[in-house]
């Protein structure tokens, strides 16, 4: 059970494979330790026989936003996130760590997908305005608009 | 009885079914499907008493994956300050910031 206060974040994009550009980044603050704990992953478009692999991975810069989502807070009594930005689009992309991978995934664009984590395995972004995690999308022959939702404590 | 040295970090729904579970390397925190029987060359470090996710500089040099945020932390907290540092050098010759 993830302790600390809980925030849920959730975009979509489109899944057009790139190294460089996420379809979702997070980027930690220096007074906390966000640790992501679970999220949802699935398609809205209309259903088709495609294969998609996406990754998670860290980053070392904020980059710039041009859209960003405002994460909900768990419990109402907590207060906003701390976090620097939950984006979904970037102007100055983040720099992407080599071989970071935190977690990578395959699905298919008719199944959705959650991954929970077990207790004190979260996966953890330092507590730096640079250090963040991203969603690229790795494989996928015939990109399509997904929606994501992640969970972190604080 | 045998004892399961991997611990199960983390578990996978595929439609609200559990299909699977995740392990952790207790070197750079990667998560990877359980998969038994995959062949897969994986690695265990007997200092963190965990198992490793395979990557040469996992099985190469034991540091445990809360030594590598700290670190990173660290540079973060460095990159964060010589910036600073640089819009106030810029600042005080009168260079507009953006």
């Amino acid at each position: 059970m993830a302790t600390g206060k809980r925030y849920n974040g959730f975009t979509n994009n489109t899944n057009t494979v790139s190294a460089t550009v996420p379809l979702i980044g997070i980027t930690s603050a220096t007074t906390i330790r966000p640790k992501i704990y679970e999220w949802n992953s699935g398609s809205d478009a209309a259903p088709a026989d495609v294969s998609a692999k996406f990754s998670w991975q860290r980053s070392s810069t904020a980059g710039t936003t041009s859209a960003t989502v405002t994460p909900n807070p768990l419990d109402p009594a907590d207060p906003p996130s701390l976090l620097t930005h939950f984006a979904k689009t970037y102007s100055a992309q983040p720099t992407i760590t080599a071989n970071s991978d935190q977690y990578q995934w395959t699905q298919n664009q008719r199944a959705n997908f959650r991954w929970i984590a077990a207790p004190d395995s979260e996966i953890v972004i330092t507590n730096s305005a640079t250090s963040g995690l991203q969603l690229v999308s790795v494989v996928c022959a015939t990109p399509a608009n997904y929606a994501w939702s992640v969970l972190w404590t604080e | 009885m045998t004892k399961r040295l991997e611990r199960i970090a983390g578990g996978i729904m595929v439609d609200g079914q559990q299909v699977g579970e995740t392990l952790q390397c207790v070197h750079c925190g990667m998560h990877w499907d359980r998969v038994p029987g995959s062949g897969r060359q994986r690695g265990f470090c007997l200092k963190c008493n965990g198992v490793l996710c395979g990557k040469r500089e996992c099985l190469i040099e034991c540091k445990p994956i809360e030594k590598r945020l700290d670190e990173e932390a660290a540079l973060g907290v460095e990159v964060e300050r010589r910036r600073q540092e640089l819009i106030e050098r810029e600042a005080a010759k009168g260079i507009p910031l953006l």
